[in-house]
């Protein structure tokens, strides 16, 4: 699975929509593993400032990100819930305000990504989605979870 | 190339990797064999066979050409065509070499150039095919000249031609190889500095990628995946009766099946454990070969000893193990041994002798890498340290020989430029021991100049379980290794401001007169009281203030120390103590403060993710039996925390000295009642056991008290009527305390209502206010009077003629002068007395410096006794002055401690003690004093010993 990818490559796929403050943000159902109710986060001190701790999923121990910090959004993580991912053979956790939605994409309707999308940089995300009344970000792992 | 099946790829990967370990040890075998063993020959010939023919399956086609090249060669010698020498092997073990680097990523093989080894082998067999076989039969035939190492010893010309192209070639091979994985550990150190942790392990990409190669698979015994399969079957069936057991829900029939399934889980657990387990010779038997290699190229000889390979470790130990080992064997090699010609001036065999020995010891493995070299020279280590201004001249004249030995693993140190300068080790130590401590390894060096050199590692038997101590800070848990763990120490609040305290921007626990830097996670962990909210999931963060702030708790002195906002635990507790976890990485060692001690377990390290990939704090993290996640301390890079600049360095160091100087002995007092409003100490190491007896068993015998006891009658005294003339206010009506103490060969127990506490008491006794006889003196606990028992004295009101009986035979000696040596005034005072009482003359003196004045102007003392901790002399050095006198060399000197410290006591007997005796314990002082007190012979007149002051 391809972390970054441009709005070309996707195909007709499911899209797993979240909100994270105003923004609306999407991932690729093959991206999602599990989606959870935060468990209790133990945290844990990392350089990484977006980082909120580890949780015990079923044993293995898990980071888990804010993804406000993580894409510089301003205000505070409802942290409704966590979207479990897949990254480099590691399991992440993304922590999210809501689900909103599970949408079966149409490739026609991904969008290039502008430098600056709500608020947010342009590089967190691989395309916007189109969908009836607004857009969805489709997020870049690499860069959400490396900072890079 | 076109697609590969993965999985046979990887079968011809792990199966070429074992033919060329396998190799080597043959290779090494046929260097030293002395005629021809076909069979050792053959089975080299059979593996690069195999390895030829996987890589033509698979074409690649140089790996194929490599081995066919070898081959080649080594037809030859099964046939009896070509002579063995080093040379050969040398180039032999080269292609080895690369086979094997080509054979760990198959892929990029093509890629490598081999053109150079290619010629190697085929002018080898190309020279043999031209001249015909060695004509001369006794060359064949004579095992020395087969075995020759040196360039000039075959007498053959062809051969000797082919050795001298070789050797080059071969031995610039190894120094390449050499010099790139001692950049390849030196960059690892610059970046794991960088980072400010440890890295994973010292060794370049192309290694990387061969460990991830070896991580595979593993071979296992299928007697254990046997028993693992039977304990498998034997937790499904005890399943199915857990399922029917709460289907049923009667709980009672559960305790059998629970504790079958514990019992179970246990066993899979050790099994599943041993699989993981392998054993050390797989990193030992490569050192055979750098051995070889290096002491060769060196023209050094060395013999290689290796002891205790079956000891098992896990898998991931092992692994993480071969590279600070090479490095070490390569550094002893390399600096460590001398030159034949040196040694043999040093009257040393020629030959030195490196072992390599690792052995079970209390729960941990430990590895010895022990040389008969040159050793390591203090001075030069010192000499470095000085000029790299890593210390200050004066920092190292405190340290002690082993200590400065053991600044070679100091990072400032060991990443000297020059490699070579140092007598024994240079470069990279710090790496090896930061490699280590990454599988929770502890590295120590002792060295004996001219004698040689062991270095020790200290290894946990595996990484997966570890037992750890769980602590509490602010609402996290947190698991600290045991092995780091030294000790635990509680500061009492009315201790805090004594024993904490701040020297420059450090806090310091002050423990038996050392300071230790403390660390407040707090502070660094950024432990802030975020949580979510277990019923609502809504983020909260409690605005606390920094713990900095209570950095001078040392001088505000009262409660306040304790951090307002960290929750409740602490507000329930206002007097609660402070809980410091003490513990050691080897190079330092600290204290951590702690909320709450919780117990120790054996705690399951799980990993954490890529975000931590570079902290250097955490170690991995576990989950709790409650489901809660507590991450693993790692006390190497905690220490990383203790920012010490030099100048808080030198105060602590100050601070040191002059707590050592001016440290009043501390002693453990038993806190017991009389009556509520009578409070007497009782100083605990002169305390045999406390009983409880019950009154009905009391008798009356010959007008004092007694009880039948241990089959014996002990003999019983209370405080009323001796010192108290309260009546003693029993607490439970019928039970009583009995505080046992040893008189001479007797026991006597002291009648008392009620045992308070142990306190650890070090501050100044008061000897004068109410001394009498029976009580030695006061002191102020809790602002209570509480008046200190001599319990002699006690018993002396008590029953005169049972003393007198004790000393009897002291009476008739002669009145022998003793020297009595204290700076605390109670003691001396007390100890005084107590020799008095036994028929000697007592003359005293506060401190080392007066007592070397007292022992010159009393020619006639015939027996010091010292205190060793003192103001402006203490004892050691005192001792050390007299008995550097050679006129005092026979003179007894027995030092007294309050508790007897196995460490100082060796400190004391180096120095030239005599014997060792508890403060206080009078029988046993007086006994001494009767061993060693003798009169002085009539002509005896000591010379004056020199005071400098």
């Amino acid at each position: 699975m391809n972390d970054t990818r441009s709005s070309a490559d996707f195909g007709d796929t499911e899209i797993i929509a979240f909100k994270v403050g105003d923004t609306v943000a999407g991932l690729a159902i093959n991206q999602v593993r599990e989606i959870l109710k935060p468990p209790e986060i133990t945290s844990v001190y990392s350089r990484y400032e977006y980082v909120v701790g580890v949780i015990n999923l079923r044993g293995n121990i898990v980071t888990t990100i804010d993804l406000y910090k993580s894409l510089g959004i301003p205000g505070e993580n409802c942290a409704g819930h966590i979207v479990l991912v897949e990254f480099q053979n590691e399991h992440l956790g993304l922590l999210v305000d809501k689900i909103e939605d599970s949408i079966a994409g149409q490739s026609e309707n991904f969008l290039p990504v502008p430098d600056d999308v709500y608020g947010a940089n342009g590089h967190f995300f691989n395309a916007l989605y189109k969908r009836e009344n607004d857009l969805i970000s489709m997020l870049n792992l690499k860069a959400v979870l490396l900072g890079e | 190339m076109e697609e590969i099946d993965e999985e046979v790829l990887q079968l011809f990967i792990e199966e070429s990797r074992e033919h060329l370990n396998g190799i080597e040890d043959d290779l090494l075998a046929m260097e030293a064999m002395e005629t021809l063993d076909a069979e050792l020959v053959n089975r080299v010939f059979r593996a690069l066979h195999t390895i030829k023919g996987g890589a033509g399956f698979f074409d690649f086609n140089k790996l194929r050409d490599l081995a066919h090249a070898m081959e080649n060669v080594l037809d030859l010698i099964r046939n009896d065509e070509l002579t063995v020498t080093s040379a050969i092997i040398s180039s032999l073990f080269s292609g080895a070499d690369t086979l094997a680097k080509m054979v760990d990523l198959p892929q990029t093989s093509e890629d490598r150039d081999i053109g150079d080894l290619l010629v190697t082998f085929n002018d080898i067999v190309s020279r043999v095919e031209q001249d015909e076989p060695d004509p001369d039969p006794t060359d064949a035939s004579n095992p020395d000249l087969i075995l020759d190492d040196a360039v000039d010893a075959a007498p053959d010309t062809q051969n000797r031609n082919s050795q001298s192209t070789l050797s080059p070639t071969s031995s610039g091979l190894a120094v390449q190889e050499l010099e790139l994985s001692a950049d390849a550990l030196k960059v690892d150190g610059a970046v794991s500095d960088k980072d400010g942790g440890p890295s994973c392990g010292g060794e370049n990409a192309e290694s990387e990628a061969k460990r991830t190669v070896v991580d595979q698979s593993i071979r296992v015994q299928l007697s254990l995946l046997d028993r693992l399969m039977a304990l498998a079957g034997e937790l499904v069936l005890t399943r199915n009766a857990l399922l029917e057991g709460v289907g049923q829900g009667d709980v009672k029939a559960l305790i059998p099946t629970s504790k079958k399934v514990d019992a179970i889980t246990s066993h899979l657990q050790k099994a599943i454990m041993s699989t993981r387990m392998q054993t050390i010779d797989i990193v030992f038997n490569r050192f055979r070969r750098v051995v070889r290699d290096l002491s060769q190229q060196l023209g050094k000889k060395i013999r290689l000893e290796i002891s205790g390979q079956d000891v098992e470790l896990d898998k991931n130990i092992i692994e993480a193990l071969g590279d600070p080992l090479t490095h070490l064997i390569r550094n002893a090699v390399d600096h460590g041994f001398e030159t034949p010609s040196d040694r043999t001036l040093a009257g040393k065999p020629a030959e030195g002798v490196l072992s390599i020995a690792a052995r079970h010891e209390a729960g941990q493995v430990v590895i010895e890498i022990s040389d008969d070299g040159a050793g390591i020279d203090p001075n030069k280590i010192a000499e470095k340290a000085v000029d790299k201004g890593i210390y200050s001249a004066e920092e190292i004249g405190r340290m002690s020989e082993k200590d400065i030995t053991r600044l070679i693993f100091d990072p400032g140190f060991s990443t000297a430029s020059e490699v070579t300068d140092i007598s024994g080790r240079g470069v990279g130590m710090d790496v090896v021991r930061q490699n280590l401590a990454t599988v929770g390894g502890v590295a120590d060096v002792e060295s004996v100049k001219g004698a040689g050199t062991v270095v020790s590692i200290k290894l946990p038997l595996t990484l997966a379980i570890i037992p750890s101590v769980l602590v509490g800070i602010s609402e996290e848990t947190f698991a600290i290794p045991q092995v780091n763990v030294v000790e635990m120490v509680s500061v009492s609040p009315e201790e805090v401001q004594r024993r904490i305290q701040r020297v420059g921007n450090l806090t310091v626990l002050r423990l038996r007169g050392q300071l230790l830097p403390l660390i407040e996670l707090i502070d660094h962990l950024k432990i802030q009281g975020k949580y979510s909210e277990p019923n609502t999931g809504q983020w909260r963060e409690e605005r606390r203030r920094l713990l900095y702030d209570r950095r001078c708790f040392a001088e505000e002195g009262d409660q306040e120390v304790f951090d307002p906002r960290s929750g409740q635990e602490r507000r329930e507790h206002p007097q609660s103590v402070i809980n410091i976890v003490v513990v050691s990485t080897g190079s330092s060692k600290y204290g951590i403060r702690v909320d709450e001690l919780h117990e120790s377990a054996e705690i399951v390290v799980k990993p954490l993710g890529v975000h931590f990939k570079n902290s250097s704090e955490f170690a991995g993290a576990t989950i709790l039996g409650d489901g809660r996640v507590a991450l693993i301390l790692n006390a190497e890079g905690i220490s990383g925390f203790i920012e010490t600049t030099e100048s808080d360095r030198a105060m602590l160091e100050g601070e040191q000295e002059s707590e050592t100087s001016h440290s009043i002995d501390t002693v453990k007092l038993l806190i017991i009642e009389n009556a509520p409003t009578e409070i007497y100490a009782i100083p605990l190491n002169l305390v045999a056991r406390i009983e409880k007896f019950h009154f009905k068993h009391l008798q009356v015998v010959g007008g004092g008290h007694a009880i039948s006891y241990r089959g014996g009658i002990l003999p019983l005294f209370s405080l009323e009527g001796t010192i108290s003339s309260v009546k003693p206010q029993w607490l439970a009506s019928e039970c009583f305390y009995a505080i046992v103490f040893a008189v001479g060969d007797r026991e006597v127990g002291l009648m008392v209502a009620g045992i308070r506490d142990v306190v650890d008491f070090g501050e100044n006794i008061d000897h004068k206010t109410h001394r009498r006889k029976g009580v030695g003196g006061s002191l102020v606990l809790d602002h209570t009077i509480v008046e200190l028992l001599d319990i002699y004295g006690v018993l002396e009101i008590h029953n005169p003629e049972f003393i007198r009986h004790l000393n009897g035979d002291f009476a008739s000696d002669e009145c022998l002068r003793i020297l009595l040596v204290d700076d605390s005034p109670y003691y001396r005072e007390q100890m005084a007395a107590e020799l008095r009482s036994g028929g000697y003359d007592v003359v005293v003196a506060e401190d080392g410096l007066q007592a070397l004045e007292v022992l010159n102007a009393n020619k006639d003392i015939c027996l010091v006794i010292t205190d060793i901790e003192m103001p402006r002399m203490d004892g050691l050095e005192m001792v050390r002055r007299v008995r550097s006198d050679a006129a005092y060399t026979n003179l007894p000197i027995i030092a007294v401690t309050v508790l007897s410290a196995q460490e100082a006591e060796k400190r004391g007997y180096s120095a030239g003690v005599n014997d060792y005796q508890v403060k206080l314990d009078r029988q046993g002082l007086l006994a001494a004093c009767r061993k060693w007190a003798r009169p002085l012979p009539a002509e005896w007149n000591p010379p004056e010993i020199t005071v400098h002051e």
